[in-house]
């Protein structure tokens, strides 16, 4: 390699590295803010408070990475003060996993079944799919609404889970993740007798198991951050998940930050274990 | 053969196909009615009047304007980002684990970006005190390009995610052909790897397209739902048609969404999917 | 962390199996439709009074009312908004949280003139306040309850500074009383009665309130904030402002040296100052002689698509009756005439039992009060903030504007643009 090129891609390197710690600054800020006691919080970011004091006449945000006096002032709070933190986070649990798994399950059969249809509309199908997924969403909300009232699910975790399950956006991902199967996997399974379509699933998952990471993920992050829906379909605030919980800022008050950072928890933890089955999609791909 | 193939397909099909139906497709067909209708209760049949008055409407031309704008900047911006980030993380570093740092925007509340975003750019956060003035900049003309900051940070893990999935899936066999069909790197990258990524590309441009539509949490967590100028979106004009509950103008102006999305899809997947499939 | 994953991996179709079991609470809409049986939604946490009236209703006509509490405003908005587009939903809302204007030009809401409008007269009601709510002549909500700011001239005040105030109080006066005002802080505008005066901010919902019809107009999709009226209230308080004679955070102490006194009134015994001789007392009115009153709490309005018209507006109806009225659970003051006596009288003597009315507030001095309140009330005609987004962009432009933060001019065009979109949507 010549020194150029050499020296070029260092420098690319270098500028993606670079690049990553720039996205990682505000999520570091938020785990060292989360340590600090929320009246230092209020010291820091609010207008109101050196107005009271008459400090300053322009007070800016002061950020720092290390707190004045490091404690767990916001954790005891949200997790000990009272039980509602830890009940939205378990309703959040019960709408985003089920949808989950329905979404994997159902948007896998379905591409396959696209992929392996031959018939006349099937870019057509596609397209339709890819366009209600860009729809916005009050489009389809009120006769969403119609549609869950009257199969009685309203104020049911299932109005969510189901308007999910049945979504566009796993379809989509996962008919791009059987497509890239080769095709003479297909027709060697078949001459070998697999002609139960039910089998070919069996060649068909392990190869996936890239784009199912893939929705896996991305999925995860729609419905953990969904606010509107279940704004809408579920009416006791025993059933509200985390995250329109913890939008509203006065649930959280002074801990805000340790309340965003446990939020985010479970996104990281999906991030990660997604992350190795990326990796295994290339092994996998290079059977024959 | 084929016939009973197509029929165990379609059988599989069905399930997802007929939830599908039930919950997005039928539900718009009624929708649409109303985009002809002149009240949402009891209404009577207005012909086009509600399309008229809707390209008349300066709010909606506001918000169309605005979100065009976005598009236009930021899904080019980001399929380029995630291309190049994608290429460099698969090519360059040993352990696709520095993709995870890139993903860490996706799992943060909007109600964290949007304080973040705000101790950044208010009249007194960062910019402001860097400057040594005192402007709130989401009430500028420049609050484009916050919003366009905002969306390049949260969204790029979405397109990431994808493309690392795509480029892992190309054979490896196919750069040691190329290799020693005398390609060069660059020859492979463009008549080899685009092509097959046709399809990941294909979804980031949705996924893309979609997240500048989902930007709108985080400018309503910023600015309420009568921001700015520079920043009142599409989405802020459909939210409001739904919380006055003016039913018409919603419906008639997704309809027009629907429409012009379409045949934008049409275009895009006649250009890239029919390349991917060589 | 694989250890971490594995773990997980097995727990989860337990896991699942949970929440699925845990999910699987469905729950169908009640609904009534024979006359037997209404529903009402209400945006509070909770609201005595209607929890009353439909108890009292219930046991005189053998109807059942259901009360449903939605406690944030946001959230009732959107379900709401969901119930009255799908026809469905409870038959009285709550206009207090919706947009009233926007909800009724949709036909979302029942006109209340064609089942009781004719039992509405000025004699048994404040009319004036019933009517401010008409929009194109149709009756879509009524306000159950109100409350005002009155004022008393103090007279030396007046005289020193060559003021008449036997003029009575104007918008327009305004201009005259605080270009007469010295500039050295020593006369304040208000005393606010101990609680801080007359702020910048105060003044300027009083002057633009009073006058907002020339602002903006929903029925014709006309906004003016960039003609020269509006500007010159925001000139008018910016001088005000610089002549020190309103009340700011600031002041340690109260005014020694000011023009009138301030009272919220929230009827013939109850203004925040205590219990206080009306005599004297006199509303801010606007170029049409009306003066402004605020009726925030729950605020009845007709489902449209409701099946039980005729019942509901008369349970609205009872809402505005005298037994009703007069009950302790009403906040502020009723709307109706004989019960606001009723009321009057009976926190006159439950204070007196109570101790905290003295003797210098003689039963005369309540007749007068209730004469003088009776007066002020019939001359109430303009809504404080008849629409919550309005408001809302107000405060948020005005607020930097009276700190200093924002100039007129850029106050204005914000002001215009957002209203003008949110009108013109």
């Amino acid at each position: 390699m010549g020194f150029f090129k050499k020296s070029a891609l260092y420098g690319v390197k270098g500028i993606v590295i670079i690049m990553a710690l720039i996205y990682m600054i505000p999520v570091v800020l938020l785990v060292t803010n989360s340590f600090m006691e929320p009246w230092e919080i209020n010291m820091r970011y609010s207008n109101e408070y050196p107005k009271y004091m008459e400090m300053e006449d322009i007070h800016y945000a002061s950020y720092s990475l290390i707190p004045k006096k490091a404690g767990v002032g916001q954790y005891t709070d949200i997790l000990f003060g009272s039980p509602e933190y830890l009940n939205k986070f378990l309703n959040s649990i019960i709408l985003t996993v089920p949808s989950l798994i329905l979404q994997i399950v159902i948007g896998l059969v379905t591409a396959y079944g696209i992929v392996v249809w031959k018939g006349k509309y099937k870019k057509a199908l596609l397209s339709l799919y890819a366009l209600v997924m860009m729809l916005p969403f009050q489009a389809v909300l009120v006769p969403n609404y119609f549609m869950v009232s009257k199969l009685g699910l309203i104020d049911s975790y299932f109005s969510v889970i189901l308007t999910a399950a049945f979504g566009p956006l796993p379809v989509i991902i996962m008919f791009q993740s059987v497509c890239s199967v080769p095709k003479n996997i297909f027709e060697a399974a078949q001459i070998d007798g697999a002609g139960h379509l039910r089998q070919i699933l069996h060649i068909v998952i392990p190869l996936s198991v890239g784009g199912i990471a893939s929705l896996f993920t991305v999925s995860f992050a729609d419905l953990w951050g969904m606010v509107e829906q279940p704004l809408i379909f579920i009416r006791s605030s025993a059933k509200e998940p985390l995250s329109i919980y913890i939008n509203n800022s006065t649930n959280t008050g002074g801990a805000f930050f340790a309340a965003a950072v446990l939020y985010m928890l479970p996104g990281l933890w999906v991030f990660l274990y997604g992350n190795e089955y990326y990796v295994k999609g290339i092994r996998t791909a290079s059977f024959k | 053969m084929y016939k009973k193939e197509n029929i165990k397909a379609f059988l599989l099909m069905s399930p997802g196909l007929i939830g599908f139906f039930m919950f997005y497709i039928l539900p718009f067909n009624f929708s649409v009615k109303y985009a002809f209708t002149d009240k949402p209760v009891k209404g009577e049949f207005a012909g086009f009047s509600n399309f008229t008055n809707l390209f008349g409407s300066q709010p909606f031309i506001l918000g169309v304007t605005n979100t065009f704008k976005m598009l236009v900047i930021c899904v080019p911006l980001s399929l380029v980002l995630a291309l190049f980030l994608g290429e460099t993380i698969h090519g360059l570093f040993k352990s696709r684990k520095i993709s995870i740092f890139f993903m860490f925007p996706m799992a943060i509340p909007s109600a964290c970006t949007a304080f973040l975003f705000r101790s950044f750019v208010s009249d007194n956060g960062f910019i402001s005190r860097i400057l040594g003035v005192q402007i709130n900049w989401l009430d500028t003309e420049r609050a484009l390009l916050i919003a366009v900051v905002i969306y390049i940070w949260k969204n790029i893990g979405y397109n990431l995610i994808i493309i690392l999935a795509g480029i892992a899936e190309i054979p490896v066999e196919y750069k040691e052909w190329a290799a020693v069909e005398g390609m060069g790197d660059i020859g492979y990258f463009f008549k080899i790897e685009l092509p097959c990524l046709g399809s990941s590309i294909f979804i980031m441009l949705v996924m893309s397209i979609i997240n500048v539509l989902k930007v709108f949490k985080e400018l309503y967590m910023l600015s309420g739902n009568y921001p700015s100028e520079g920043i009142y979106m599409l989405q802020h004009y459909m939210n409001n048609q739904f919380l006055n509950m003016n039913y018409q103008n919603l419906t008639a102006a997704s309809l027009v969404i629907t429409v012009v999305t379409g045949l934008v899809l049409v275009l895009a997947s006649r250009i890239i999917l029919s390349g991917g499939e060589g | 962390m694989k250890r971490i994953c594995k773990a997980v991996k097995r727990g989860l179709p337990l896991l699942v199996s949970l929440t699925f079991l845990g999910g699987c609470t469905a729950q169908t809409a009640v609904q009534g439709g024979d006359g037997k049986e209404i529903t009402i939604s209400v945006s509070d946490s909770e609201n005595g009074y209607i929890a009353l009236a439909a108890q009292r209703y219930q046991e005189k006509t053998g109807v059942k009312v259901n009360v449903e509490f939605i406690e944030e405003s946001d959230k009732y908005v959107q379900i709401t908004t969901a119930e009255l587009l799908n026809q469905g939903g409870p038959d009285i809302v709550d206009a207090s949280a919706l947009n009233l204007y926007k909800t009724a030009e949709q036909g979302l809401l029942g006109d209340l003139n064609e089942y009781i409008g004719d039992k509405l007269s000025s004699s048994e009601y404040y009319l004036s306040m019933l009517d401010a709510y008409l929009y194109n002549s149709k009756r879509y909500t009524v306000p159950l309850n109100f409350n005002f700011y009155a004022y008393k001239p103090v007279d030396e005040a007046f005289t020193e500074n060559g003021l008449d105030s036997k003029k009575g109080i104007t918008a327009q006066g305004f201009e005259e009383i605080i270009e007469a005002l010295p500039d050295d802080g020593s006369v304040k505008l208000s005393d606010g009665g101990g609680w801080g005066g007359m702020s910048g901010r105060d003044l300027f919902e009083t002057l633009y309130g009073l006058e907002q019809e020339r602002f903006f107009d929903m029925a014709s999709k006309t906004v003016n904030f960039d003609g020269g009226e509006f500007e010159s209230i925001l000139g008018l308080v910016a001088k005000a402002q610089s002549k020190n004679i309103l009340y700011s955070m600031e002041d340690t102490e109260d005014p020694s040296n000011y023009l009138f006194e301030e009272y919220a009134i929230y009827g013939p015994t109850n203004c925040h100052n205590g219990t206080v001789d009306y005599t004297g007392f006199d509303i801010m009115t606007n170029s049409s002689g009306k003066g402004m009153f605020s009726s925030n709490s729950f605020r009845p309005a007709l489902n449209a698509g409701g099946k039980n018209k005729e019942t509901a507006a008369d349970f609205i109806l009872f809402l505005l009756s005298e037994e009703m009225q007069s009950s302790p659970e009403l906040i502020f003051s009723p709307v109706n005439r004989a019960a606001l006596k009723i009321t009057a009288k009976r926190q006159y003597e439950s204070g007196v039992a109570e101790g905290y009315i003295t003797d210098d507030f003689t039963a005369e001095n309540l007749e007068n009060n209730i004469k003088i309140f009776d007066e002020m009330s019939s001359r109430l005609g303009v809504i404080n903030y008849p629409i919550p987004q309005i408001r809302s962009f107000i405060r948020e432009e005005i607020n930097p504007y009276i700190d200093g933060e924002q100039d007129a001019e850029q106050t204005l065009l914000n002001l215009q643009h957002k209203i003008s979109t949110y009108v013109n949507e």
